[in-house]
């Protein structure tokens, strides 16, 4: 099922694709990519305990229609 | 020389749409002369902008690389942060508001939209997110307040929560108008509150944080809703009980647009968000494929006999109340406000700000243009009886052919019944406000495209839900950030206010912020002109308040960098909307026809109250002191409007005396010279 094109396999690009889309849709209404969030913590705070999946989405969720947040047009 | 052809073909396309009379013109050659504009706006005016006027560096770190936390400040591919900014600052505005310009004809509309964009709309957007760019992707009001003084501050969020408040009521208007006698519509928009619930809780428990898989359970539900929607509007019972009159319809936004901005956001309106921006932009891509594919006749004439200022569906002559009209889909100061909320702070380089604020600003005026089309694919007839207010066009589908035919614009009583029986209503009489006429537009092209005749009434219905869906979350959501603004303007006289967790100032400012716009929705439902014509007219005057004075900021910010050779960019569209909004505001006061004037509205009412009689939609003489009070209280809130866009100007004028006076550049930029930078959470 693997197959070579452009030096990366088949398999990695399409997951990859398909992983881009969703962060990208999840995006347009304002929740960010946690993985994103997670490579981020690793990279920059290693002894952090990272937020979870559920925890993550409530902060995201309570930030964007909390006060200074949640504004949309008309 | 590709650019000249396209020049030439854009030029082309506007010639064949203005010299068309008395004969129909395809919508091609508008999608064509709109799409060759934009184009050249963005690539000549937009690089001139970028490269010479405010000199983006690539180089410089943007917030988001500065203060990147994996949460607000994260740098964002710039396709994605593209749809991020676009489902932000597209809404129910460009949607409206050219369908009800489309009174004056097709032409003034579409030049009105083209230019505005190019020059004004795009320009504001995209120099407001680069300065935000600039100050670590604070707001407009912050902004406001460090680049021109605490007190410009203060007037600025006067100004914004009045605008705040008529927007909800005037949205909420259009839904009022929508959904008023029609069993269909309103089934289905109640149906979207268990379903959001629903969603919410899913993504609460179930799968937390699938917000892809909650839409798509949403949407099938909502799907399901459209479908039983016509079998209850279908069924005389349950039809019966679905039925609600306009003021039925006035109490329950109000009702629920306190409780839903009062309970968790996760149980109904995050859900719900969530499902409205997917529908809306599936809904202007379907719209988009829909007009390329039918490729309607535009049926309005280039110019109709209502330039002359004497329309029904607004009141008041093509300057300024054209561009009052239009605002949204050419230029719109709340685009300010979300050009500086999230999207600076996710910016990876700043010379993406150019594609990002100028280019969304672009796709929104091409949905102006859409929704211009559909309305101009209606027959113009059929585009009055709707829009036209009763009190002046009669309510039997005989009298109104009478009076519009008497206008020039002949339709058959059959046809409008006919048009009726098509979408699945009773009536598409009196239904102004735009969200109609949009909804019978669209189901006239998208069942071209897809489904024929069968599939018209439930085309029309899914418009007609699409944009309620969209205006009720903006009404929740919009009533919230209205409390918060009025907690922090309630802080600054007493500190304890600004708690926003606290549970009686958030009672207590929801209750003011829905009093606020409840006022204003319950006085445009029982107006015989509609509602539409005097409420929409007032949003528009503070929509572009706000632009001029976001575009205010941006001169003066030019003026302290020191790039006052190029201030025109900023200074030309400030002054055109501050002449705009000054002058239509003027008229609505002082005008002595009272179709325009509330001054000479009250004149006629107290007269009449003098004489003993009685006016519609007056009842009795306390409706008759309803009235006038009405009146009064619309010219305290222009006068408001004016007042601001005065002082913000007298202001502006300051600090660019200021920065002239001074030989060093005066700005304040992040990393520079920006004092207290706000602690990010």
């Amino acid at each position: 099922m693997i197959c070579r094109c452009f030096g990366l396999t088949f398999d990695s690009t399409v997951t990859r694709l398909a992983q881009r889309t969703r962060a990208a849709a999840e995006l347009v209404v304002g929740v960010p990519d946690y993985d994103a969030y997670l490579a981020h913590l690793a990279a920059t705070h290693p002894g952090e305990t990272a937020m979870s999946r559920k925890a993550f989405f409530r902060a995201r969720q309570a930030a964007r229609y909390g006060a200074g947040g949640g504004l949309r047009c008309c | 020389m590709l650019w000249l052809c396209v020049a030439a073909l854009g030029a082309a396309c506007l010639a064949v749409l203005a010299t068309t009379r008395g004969e129909t013109v395809n919508a091609l050659w508008l999608v064509t002369a709109a799409l060759c504009t934009y184009a050249l706006g963005y690539r000549f005016y937009s690089r001139f902008i970028a490269q010479r006027v405010l000199r983006l560096d690539a180089k410089r770190p943007t917030p988001a690389v500065v203060h990147q936390d994996g949460l607000d400040y994260v740098p964002t591919n710039r396709f994605v942060l593209f749809g991020h900014h676009f489902a932000a600052i597209a809404g129910a505005g460009p949607l409206v508001g050219p369908v009800l310009a489309a009174q004056m004809g097709f032409l003034p509309a579409t030049l009105w939209i083209l230019v505005g964009v190019v020059f004004a709309g795009a320009v504001q957007d995209f120099l407001i997110l680069f300065i935000s760019v600039r100050r670590d992707g604070r707001s407009l009001g912050d902004m406001i307040r460090t680049e021109m003084g605490p007190f410009a501050g203060i007037v600025a969020s006067v100004g914004v929560l009045a605008i705040m408040v008529i927007l909800l009521a005037v949205l909420a208007l259009v839904v009022v108008k929508a959904l008023a006698g029609s069993p269909w519509g309103s089934f289905t928009v109640f149906a979207t509150i268990p379903i959001a619930v629903l969603m919410g809780c899913y993504g609460r428990w179930v799968r937390p944080g699938r917000v892809l898989e909650m839409s798509a359970i949403g949407f099938v539900l909502l799907m399901a809703a459209l479908w039983l929607g016509g079998v209850v509007a279908a069924d005389t019972l349950w039809a019966a009980r679905f039925t609600f009159s306009g003021t039925t319809w006035a109490w329950m936004l109000i009702g629920y647009g306190f409780v839903a901005s009062v309970l968790p956001v996760w149980l109904v309106l995050a859900p719900r968000d969530y499902l409205s921006t997917f529908l809306k932009i599936g809904t202007i891509a379907a719209l988009a494929v829909g007009i390329a594919v039918v490729m309607p006749e535009l049926r309005m004439p280039a110019v109709s006999r209502f330039v002359d200022g004497t329309g029904p569906v607004f009141a008041g002559s093509l300057f300024p109340f054209l561009f009052i009209t239009i605002a949204c889909g050419s230029v719109s100061g709340f685009h300010a406000l979300v050009a500086s909320g999230t999207t600076p702070k996710m910016i990876e380089t700043e010379a993406q700000v150019r594609a990002i604020g100028y280019g969304a600003m672009l796709v929104e005026s091409m949905v102006a243009v859409m929704a211009l089309i559909a309305a101009c694919v209606l027959e113009p007839g059929a585009y009055f009886a709707m829009n036209a207010p009763p009190a002046i066009v009669g309510t039997t589908v005989g009298a109104v052919s009478a009076t519009v035919g008497g206008w020039g614009f002949p339709i058959a009583p059959d046809t409008l019944t006919q048009i009726a029986h098509d979408v699945g209503e009773r009536t598409i009489l009196a239904r102004a406000g735009g969200a109609p006429t949009l909804a019978v537009g669209m189901s006239r092209i998208l069942s071209g495209a897809l489904g024929g005749r069968g599939l018209m009434a439930f085309w029309y219905h899914f418009a007609i839900l699409f944009e309620a869906l969209f205006i009720l979350t903006t009404l929740d959501a919009g009533t919230r950030v209205a409390r918060f603004m009025i907690q922090d303007l309630a802080g600054l006289a007493v500190p304890a206010w600004r708690r926003t967790d606290s549970w009686a100032g958030n009672m207590v400012a929801t209750a003011i912020a829905v009093t606020g716009w409840g006022y204003f929705l319950y006085q445009g439902v029982i107006d015989p002109l509609g509602g539409i014509n005097t409420l929409w007219p007032l949003f528009g005057i503070s929509n572009q308040m706000l632009a001029a004075i976001a575009l205010t900021l941006a001169s003066v910010v030019l003026f302290k960098m020191k790039r006052q050779r190029y201030a025109a960019v900023a200074l030309v569209p400030a002054g055109w909307l501050a002449v705009c909004t000054l002058s239509a505001g003027w008229e609505k006061i002082f005008s002595p026809v009272p179709a325009i004037g509330f001054l000479a509205h009250a004149g006629k009412f107290s007269a009449a109250l003098a004489d003993g009689r009685v006016l519609a939609p007056a009842k009795t003489a306390s409706d008759m002191h309803q009235v006038l009070a009405n009146d009064y209280v619309d010219c305290a809130l222009t006068t408001l409007f004016m007042c601001v866009v005065v002082l913000m100007l007298g202001a502006g004028v300051r600090c660019i005396l200021a920065a002239l006076r001074d030989a060093h550049v005066t700005t304040r930029e992040a990393g520079h010279d920006l004092p207290l930078l706000r602690p990010h959470v």
